[in-house]
């Protein structure tokens, strides 16, 4: 059993503090969801749990099984168990998927993988994947659709088999089709690994797939409410617009000081 | 076997077959090769013991063929002029590996003088120093065809400035020429300067260029480290990745594995 421990987290990007004291605790086997309207910090905080070199934790701390995390380096985090499945993966140019695939699988291991058994795993995850043969060949997301770049992210999760998987709308830009292969490609690894899931979605319909057994719900670099499976429906049927009325009080007059000053303290799309 | 050139030589082509030669000249050497009409050979020319100056003269008659892969790995600065000219339907295949670990100049100029004649020149340069190269392909016959595709990877201080020319003649109808130009530059010391040109007097010809000249994102080295790749291992995939097209350009298949094992080298050297 493994467990990531999330405490106080403040998190400082260019000079704006966007979390100001998140407390999370994910165990293995267990599903999160991470809701909040756009522009609120879920990708900010699954960032800073990755290391991202932008993202500073100004206070609190990370723990991976009581070990304090916060100042590992993003591939220390990675070899020790986390995946961040980001929600706009980078295209690479010149380096193909199955050279960065055995890198990274080797990168893990102490003896590197052999040809074979490396060619059948990323055959078989290619497969389960749906995605096309030609994949290992071509270069890292280059030219990939929106959906492609998805799918190669949980591609990626199938082979590193990570401990905590952190997946930011992975489900966005996958037509209906794809969401079913993607969810059950995730689920497949939570079982096997019995791993634990932190997942940022804005739709109901995956979370239907993919259960979660805890919802958290950030606003304005906080978490406002927490709660089970009937939270993450509750907001999918009626917004967001509730639950900042109900727990949002000080959350609220911020944002109107914020309007009075002529700026606006969060994005809507 | 390697044989070793370490004065001013003349050879005359008239057998297919695989030429090794490796240069050992600390001031100036001159290579002079003539193919006889219809030869075809491949080799390698290992400059790793040259310093000073070397002087390739080049002349392929009707027909012929050369596949050739020139390595740079001098220890000293070392200028390289090379001079072809390639008669009716010659064809020329020149790969350049440039490891130089000192400054280093090259001027290549290459002469399509007749009818179908054609160049494949790929150079890979992975420049810590200063480099200056220049290359030029002058076509002056019609349905003559030129590729100059140049990648490299600029680090540590070096400063790497390239002119590449494609010169189409009024006349010289139906040919082609084509420049593909990539250069990754590493670290704020790091300098890259490219000149593209293409001169062309004639309507129908097909040319084209394409120059790319980038810096490592930090969101590209980010997501390669969170797969688990440390920094050094992400550059030299990225490195690796920028290089590796050379390889294509070599028929010759031992002379891939060699090419591709001294890149893999290089790359590790750089990035342990
Ligand atoms: N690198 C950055 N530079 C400047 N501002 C940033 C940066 N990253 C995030 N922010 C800002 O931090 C705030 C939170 O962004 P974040 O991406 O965490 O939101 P989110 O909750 O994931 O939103 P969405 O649902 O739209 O994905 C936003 O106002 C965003 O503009
Ligand atoms: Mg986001």
């Amino acid at each position: 059993m493994s467990r990531l421990t999330i405490t106080d987290l403040h998190v400082r990007v260019e000079d704006k503090e966007i979390l100001k004291g998140v407390s999370l605790t994910l165990k293995s086997g267990e599903i999160h969801a991470l809701m909040g309207p756009n522009g609120n910090g879920k990708s900010t905080l699954l960032a800073a749990i990755m290391g991202h070199p932008r993202y500073t934790v100004t206070q609190g701390d990370i723990f991976l099984d009581d070990v304090s995390i916060k100042d590992w380096s993003v591939d220390q985090r990675s070899k020790a168990g986390l995946f961040l499945g980001m929600q706009t993966p980078q295209e690479i140019s010149g380096v193909t998927n199955a050279d960065f695939l055995k890198a990274a699988i080797n990168a893990r291991r102490e003896q590197p993988i052999a040809l074979f058994p490396f060619i059948k795993a990323m055959e078989a995850a290619t497969k389960k994947l749906g995605m096309k043969e030609d994949l290992a060949h071509r270069f890292l997301n280059e030219g990939f659709s929106g959906g492609e770049k998805k799918r190669n992210e949980i591609l990626q999760m199938v082979l590193l088999k990570p401990k905590f998987a952190l997946l930011d709308e992975i489900d966005s830009g996958l037509d209906v089709d794809a969401l079913k292969v993607v969810s059950s490609a995730i689920l497949d690894v939570y079982k096997e690994e019995s791993c634990g899931l932190l997942i940022v979605s804005h739709y109901g319909r995956f979370y239907d797939l993919v259960t979660p057994t805890h919802v958290h719900v950030l606003a304005e670099g906080v978490i406002i409410a927490e709660g089970d499976k009937s939270l993450a429906d509750q907001i999918d049927a009626k917004g967001y617009d509730l639950l900042l009325k109900q727990h949002g009080v000080e959350i609220k007059k911020e944002r109107e000081k914020a309007q009075l000053l002529g700026t606006c303290a969060r994005s809507k799309k | 076997m390697s044989e070793l050139l370490d004065r001013d030589t003349q050879l005359v082509v008239s057998r297919d077959g695989f030429y090794h030669y490796e240069v050992q000249s600390q001031d100036t050497l001159t290579l002079h090769l003539c193919l006889e009409e219809g030869v075809s050979v491949s080799g390698l020319l290992d400059l790793a013991g040259a310093a000073g100056e070397v002087n390739l003269q080049v002349a392929l008659a009707k027909e012929a063929q050369c596949s050739l892969l020139v390595l740079n790995q001098s220890q000293k600065p070392l200028t390289v002029f090379e001079e072809v000219c390639l008669k009716k339907k010659a064809v020329y295949e020149i790969s350049y590996g440039e490891f130089a670990a000192a400054k280093g100049k090259r001027v290549s100029a290459y002469h399509l003088s007749e009818e179908g004649a054609a160049l494949n020149l790929h150079t890979a340069i992975l420049c810590g120093h200063e480099a200056d190269i220049t290359q030029i392909a002058y076509q002056n016959a019609p349905a003559t065809e030129a590729q100059l595709s140049t990648y490299g990877i600029v680090v540590e201080e070096g400063k790497l400035s390239a002119a590449i020319t494609g010169k189409i003649v009024k006349g010289a109808s139906g040919s082609q020429c084509q420049q593909k130009t990539k250069i990754l530059t590493l670290g704020d010391r790091a300098g890259a300067k490219v000149i593209p040109q293409l001169l062309i007097d004639e309507n129908e010809v097909q040319a084209s260029h394409g120059l790319s000249i980038g810096q490592l994102e930090e969101a590209s080295l980010y997501y390669l480290q969170s797969r688990g790749l440390s920094e050094s291992e992400a550059l030299r995939l990225v490195a690796l990745g920028y290089l590796k097209p050379i390889l294509h350009s070599l028929k010759e298949s031992k002379l891939q594995a060699h090419l591709e094992a001294l890149l893999q080298k290089k790359v590790s050297e750089l990035w342990t």
